[in-house]
């Protein structure tokens, strides 16, 4: 609700200024917090340049360090984006960022900012400017919260909604962090969840839609079909909700029926009228919308001070010190305000010293506020407004709220209530109804005075919000702070009794009667040719005069006046009291009969003294029957002045015969007496309905109590469940404790181990009877010392164990003698609780007397073998040594035969690369030098043709003789082998072998870095040719690869053909046939390994040779 | 015309006396000098600053292949003829990575040596035709396609990474955790996916992949 009327007044001027020159547009603000930069960024992508919104960020940032948001969000927006930096005019199409360290507000079409703030403040920024935003823009604001940690924003959407403006959140599960968005939709006054990217498109859609609906504020400005869309509206509400709104203020009813026109995007009142009948659930939402109440604790904190100090001492002093204060928070919304009054209203008693003797009725008409309130749970937001002190003394702490403290709780009955629909409470001593008038219109406010002065005690208090008064009700109320808007009540009595509306009022009584009945007492200016037509038929009828149903006069004629006659005391329209006493009786008879038997009825030749003398009069009561007819309910009564016939006839009856003048008289005595016995009841029956009110007030109140009893008696109901799981835990530990009672005692029972329990003065606590053998105990030595009891150990000083015990919390175990030369182990231990408490000792005694003996027995057998073992370890040792010696030996033996093997190889190695060298150089070369000579020959010779033949023969033998020379060292051993290195030697090897055997092979050598040892090379290179000449011999092959590769420290050789293959696993013993064993042993020369593949499934067989690498010389 | 100065390098005198008759018979060709070891060569040569250096591969002290390489690297101008009995590819591929112009065997008629000193005199590179066969060996091998590992799964790229790397198949049987079997049938479906023939392919394969570029 407002926060007071100037406010509203203004924001009203601004908004009319605003509607003449024409620039009146949205704000919509931004509320983000963590995560929020990305959802901002979503946002602006989807902003048109011309969409004629203004946009107004507020982020939570950290006030020390600058803010770059309005550079990032301008990458993504086309419409220019700011940081405030000082007091600045709203433009649309224009985005506003608040500056990192100030807080922004909303004030006359400016964006302000407040005063630097420090880091350690509590900061709810988007709360405060939500709420600016509210006040400044009416309608035209739109809330959007987006993803975020806390609850700011959900405390000013909640004004934003209150002054009819949309609000917005980010679907929480698209929102980086959904706290801000949940928090504002449990407020319940979200109006769309969505993801981001949709917001924008809702709020044009919102913006085209608002506004389309003008209705003027009178309802004789709106159009007819409006006026009867609202209307039709109205009856909805009343069927689907069974709440009247047709008290409330217009203007603030059709502004917010406005926004939900806008919001459900229809054309116009009576489409959203057709819509509201076919959708019922908009009925909630609208009542919802209609009921927004924005209440916060303490709120008008001056008013509240002023009542605290000037109102509340008034009423203690006042009153009977045995009786509770009673006060009543009408339009409680969340509780806030009721608490708030209970928290001054206890403070004070405290301090006075009274006992706390209160009783808060808070109530409200929506239903889901007053749960709230009964819960009594608020956000840290919420409780903003309240002192350290008092949230400390009146609330306890709960998950990221504040929940109110129990006794005060308990002062306050919250209950849903209609203060102009159900029985108000009574004898109350305050009633604090703020910000409920200011929704109502005259009528109403008059009728809910009237309610509050009938429930207040006479001369107590009244306290009202700060836009509204009491000037309907003046004869009521009595101001007493004008400032603060506090009344005080006339002790007058009520106007009227209020009677509850519903369970009273015919079913024919309509609103629209109601309504007009006080145009009629009121308006007589205007008059139709009707009403004078009316008039002028009125001067020749009978006197008459129309009444209500309950009998007030609603109207009389000129003449009828003279029938009726004011008595002292109040003045009064009930035709009954103000009617000449003779015709009373007569015409309650009537009027009574004509409406319960819903007939005419007459009552005739009644005797009436007037200023014109006696007359004779006919009462004709005519109630109006007819079921359409609008004046249904009143009634008409006619005074008929009776013929002088019947008075003459009467008169002279009355004269001649004295008995019967005598019982006339008679009877006229007994129709005084009848009609003091019919006031007597009358005024019983007055107080019997004042009585009824009283208790249907009192009835109210316990319906209350009722529904409070009721929740509290849930609550103790789950609570007696609770105990009695509890009960039933209890009850399986406690059969636990027995059973392991009865263990531990069978257990003492039947053990041979004495055990003594000693508390820490080494008195006896308990004891096995096996204990006994050792201490002379019995059953009463238990409580005393135990070095009081005999013993018969030999070994009495224990006493310095057990203190030792007791001192270093460590076990002692020794053995001890008996005088009768048994032995006991004796243990003494502390005693832990399981809370680890020492409380005493615990001293066992093993009876080991058999041990001891077996020990000795053992000790002597174990030394026999001990020196059995011995011996026989020497003769071991000896053997081993042997054995050692032997297998030291062997393997002597086998390097040596190695060693002879690798000097063999060697040695067959040098002796082949010397003949090979020899042959090479010396006899190749020799053959080159005659070659070259017969050539030079051939040339000398040119001349002898026979000369010439035979030197070509000679080169011929020559040439073919060094062709042998050449393989037969090569064959030996390649040059290349040595000069190149073993890559180039088997490469040339591979290639001779293929041209030799006529069976394509390759050779591929991968990555192989610097030269091996000589050694390897050699043997590599004769394994390699031992592999191809079995591959040629048995393997039947088409094809031949040789490999050579470096890996890591190896050198790998890998030799396949496509062969027939052979059984691998039976090789070993065909080794000699392949001529396998060279080329194991080679590789047993190089510390090498070798794997052989072969046999089905593989086709062909692989050879791989691995040795470990040595890089050697040989030149590069 | 000045003749073409020629050094003769060859431990052999008998060889030595060979060359020179048939050299002296030639009127365009001078012998400038003669030395029996590497070591001579590059100190004759040096001083003496021949058109062309006659060197045998295999000499005593140094080896014509060293002797070449210096040679080259001091003077650069003077082209040597290698002139060796080594007919097979290997020794030619030495002698020309270390800067000879030309290569003849001895075995190969004389008509081919002169044709050499000419040619390199000149300027121009000379290969003896005998050993054009060994050199053109070397390219002629089968293009492996560097195509994506196409349709390839990833158990048998792992065998065929593994068969490249030399293991054997019991080996990789073990290291993937496979039988023999699987692993036999990987690389065959492999190989034929990748149409490889030989291990040699899968090696070759390897390396334009860069499979064996570090452990």
């Amino acid at each position: 609700m407002t926060d007071d009327i100037s406010k509203t007044k203004v924001s009203k001027e601004s908004q009319s200024a605003r509607d003449q020159s024409d620039d009146k547009f949205l704000v919509v603000g931004l509320g983000a917090s963590a995560g929020g930069i990305q959802a901002l960024k979503e946002f602006f992508k989807r902003v048109p340049k011309e969409s004629g919104i203004a946009y107004v960020v507020i982020l939570h940032m950290s006030p020390e360090h600058e803010s770059k948001l309005a550079e990032i969000l301008q990458i993504t927006s086309l419409i220019p984006v700011t940081q405030v930096k000082e007091r600045e005019k709203i433009e649309p199409n224009h985005v506003y960022v608040i500056p990192p360290d100030q807080n922004l507000a909303m004030a006359d079409g400016h964006l302000t900012l407040t005063n630097k703030i420090g880091a350690q403040e509590r900061r709810s920024p988007v709360d405060l400017f939500f709420r600016t935003l509210a006040e400044a823009n009416e309608e035209c604001s739109v809330s959007v919260i987006l993803s975020g940690t806390g609850a700011d924003g959900s405390m000013g959407l909640k004004r934003i909604k209150e002054h009819s403006g949309v609000a917005f959140a980010q679907d929480p599960e698209e929102a980086e962090y959904d706290d801000m968005p949940n928090n504002a939709i449990a407020t319940g006054l979200i109006d769309y969840v969505l993801p981001v990217a949709e917001i924008p498109a809702r709020i044009f859609s919102y913006k085209d839609h608002l506004g389309t609906v003008q209705i003027p504020e009178k309802s004789e400005e709106v159009p007819e079909t409006d006026e009867e869309a609202l209307l039709d509206l109205f009856t909805q509400l009343r069927m689907r909700t069974g709440h009247d709104f047709s008290n409330y203020k217009r203007a603030t009813l059709l502004r917010r029926i406005d926004r939900r026109i806008g919001l459900n995007e229809m054309p116009g009142l009576p489409a959203y009228a057709r819509f509201l009948r076919e959708h019922p659930q908009e009925a909630n939402a609208l009542m919802k919308d209609l009921l927004i109440s924005v209440t916060n604790f303490f709120r008008d904190p001056e008013s509240i001070e002023a009542l605290a100090s000037q109102v509340i001492p008034k009423i203690f002093a006042a009153r009977n010190p045995d009786d509770p204060v009673r006060v009543w928070v009408a339009g409680c919304a969340t509780g806030e305000e009721a608490y708030s009054i209970a928290i001054l209203l206890s403070e004070y008693m405290s301090n006075e010293g009274w006992a706390p003797n209160l009783q808060v009725f808070a109530t409200d008409l929506d239903k889901d506020a007053v749960q709230i309130a009964r819960e009594g749970f608020y956000k840290d937001a919420e409780v903003a407004d309240v002192s350290p002190e008092r949230l400390r003394r009146f609330f306890t702490r709960d998950s990221n709220g504040y929940r109110v403290r129990r006794e005060l709780r308990e002062a306050i009955l919250f209950a849903v209530h209609n203060v102009l629909k159900d029985p108000p409470f009574s004898h109350l001593n305050l009633i604090s109804c703020r910000n409920l008038l200011i929704y109502l219109n005259r009528t109403a406010q008059n009728k809910v005075l009237e309610i509050l002065h009938f429930a207040l005690d006479p001369s107590c208090y009244l306290f009202l919000g700060a836009s509204e008064s009491i000037e309907v009700a003046g004869d009521l109320f009595v101001v007493e702070d004008k400032q603060h808007r506090i009344f005080r009540s006339r002790p007058v009595p009520p106007r009227a009794f209020p009677i509850p509306e519903t369970p009273f009022r015919p079913a024919s009584l309509t609103l629209a009667e109601r309504e007009k009945t006080p145009e009629e007492t009121g308006a007589t200016e205007r008059l139709s040719y009707a009403d004078l037509h009316q008039r002028l038929l009125e001067e020749y009828a009978p006197p008459s005069v129309i009444v209500n149903e309950d009998y007030d006069i609603v109207h009389l004629t000129q003449r009828a006046g003279r029938y009726l006659r004011m008595g002292g005391g109040e003045p009064s329209h009930n035709l009954l009291k103000i009617v000449r006493p003779e015709l009373r009786l007569e015409l309650r008879t009537a009027l009574y009969q004509a409406v319960h038997d819903r007939t005419n009825v007459a009552a005739s030749g009644l005797k009436v003294t007037t200023d014109d003398g006696v007359q004779t009069l006919n009462i004709i009561v005519r109630p109006v029957l007819r079921e359409e007819d609008a004046t249904r309910g009143f009634i008409l009564v006619l005074f008929e002045e009776a013929t002088e016939h019947t008075e003459v006839i009467e008169e002279v009856s009355r004269s001649e015969q004295p008995l019967a003048h005598l019982l006339e008289e008679e009877l006229v005595h007994s129709k005084e007496q009848l009609r003091a016995t019919v006031e007597q009841y009358e005024i019983q029956q007055e107080e019997l309905r004042a009585s009824n009110e009283e208790l249907q007030a009192m009835n109210e109140e316990l319906r209350s109590t009722a529904e409070e009893l009721e929740t509290s008696k849930e609550e103790l109901q789950s609570i007696n469940e609770e105990l009695t799981t509890v009960n039933q835990e209890l009850e399986i530990k406690i059969e636990e404790l027995s059973l392991a009672n009865n263990n531990f005692q069978n257990l003492m029972n039947s053990t041979n181990i004495g055990t003594i329990f000693l508390d820490r003065t080494f008195k006896v606590r308990l004891f096995t009877p096996s204990a006994q053998q050792t201490f002379n105990l019995i059953p009463t030595d238990i409580g005393r010392p135990l070095l009081d009891i005999t013993c018969r150990l030999k070994d009495t000083n224990f006493l310095s164990d057990m203190q030792s015990v007791l001192q270093k919390l460590e076990t002692i175990e020794r053995e001890v003698k008996t005088t009768g030369s048994e032995s006991y182990l004796m243990r003494i231990a502390p005693y832990r609780t399981t809370k680890n408490r020492i409380e005493g000792l615990i001293m066992t005694l093993v009876d080991v007397t058999e041990l001891s003996r077996a020990r000795e027995d053992l000790q002597k057998a174990r030394q026999e073998l001990e020196s059995r073992v011995e011996e026989r370890t020497r003769e071991l040792e000896g053997a081993n040594e042997a054995l050692r010696n032997e297998v030291a030996e062997r393997r002597r033996v086998e390097e040596a035969r190695i060693e002879l093997l690798s000097q063999l190889v060697t040695a067959q190695e040098d002796e082949r690369r010397r003949f090979a060298r020899d042959l090479h150089d010396q006899l190749g070369q020799q053959l080159t030098a005659l070659s070259l000579k017969l050539e030079s020959l051939k040339v000398e010779a040119e001349n002898s043709k026979q000369l010439s033949a035979t030197v070509d023969g000679l080169q011929r033998i020559v040439g073919q003789l060094d062709l042998d020379v050449d393989f037969l060292a090569w064959q030996l051993r390649p040059v290349a082998l040595d000069d190149l290195g073993l890559p180039a030697a088997l490469s040339n090897y591979v290639k001779q072998w293929s041209e030799h055997f006529g069976i394509p092979a390759e050779f591929q050598a991968t990555s192989l870095g610097q030269r091996f040892d000589p050694r390897i090379e050699t043997n590599l290179y004769r394994i390699a040719q031992e592999a191809l000449n079995n591959c040629a011999k048995h393997s039947q092959c088409t094809h031949a690869e040789i490999l050579l590769e470096r890996r890591d420290h190896q050198v790998v050789l890998i030799v396949e053909d496509d062969g027939v293959g052979f059984d691998a696993a039976s090789a070993r013993e065909s080794d000699g046939q392949w001529g396998l064993l060279g080329m194991r042993e080679r590789t047993a020369l190089l510390d090498g390994s070798i794997e052989i593949e072969s046999g089905p499934p593989k086709v062909g067989t692989t050879i791989y040779v691995r040795v470990p690498l040595v890089v050697g010389g040989g030149e590069s | 015309m000045s003749k073409l100065r020629v050094l003769i390098a060859e431990d052999h005198e008998t060889v030595r006396e060979g060359l020179k008759l048939i050299l002296e018979s030639q009127s365009d060709v001078e012998i400038v000098g003669e030395v029996a070891d590497g070591n001579a060569a590059v100190e004759s040569a040096k001083r003496l600053l021949p058109d062309v250096v006659l060197m045998d591969v295999s000499m005593p002290r140094m080896s014509g292949l060293k002797a070449t390489k210096l040679l080259r690297e001091c003077c650069p101008e003077v082209k040597i003829l290698a002139l060796t009995r080594h007919n097979d590819g290997a020794y030619l591929q030495e002698m020309l990575r270390a800067g000879a112009s030309g290569y003849v065997l001895k075995q190969s008629p004389s008509t081919e040596l002169l044709r050499a000193i000419r040619e390199i005199a000149y300027g121009n590179n000379y290969l003896d035709p005998a050993l054009t066969a060994k050199v053109m060996d070397a390219y002629v091998g089968r293009a492996i396609k560097k195509s994506a590992s196409a349709n390839v799964s990833e158990r048998e790229l792992e065998v065929l990474k593994a068969i490249a790397w030399g293991y054997s198949n019991k080996e990789i049987a073990s290291r993937l955790k496979l039988s023999v079997k699987t692993v036999e049938a990987h690389k065959a479906n492999s190989m034929k996916k990748l149409d490889l023939r030989s291990r040699i392919d899968i090696v070759r394969y390897a390396v334009l992949q860069g499979w064996l570029g570090s452990n």
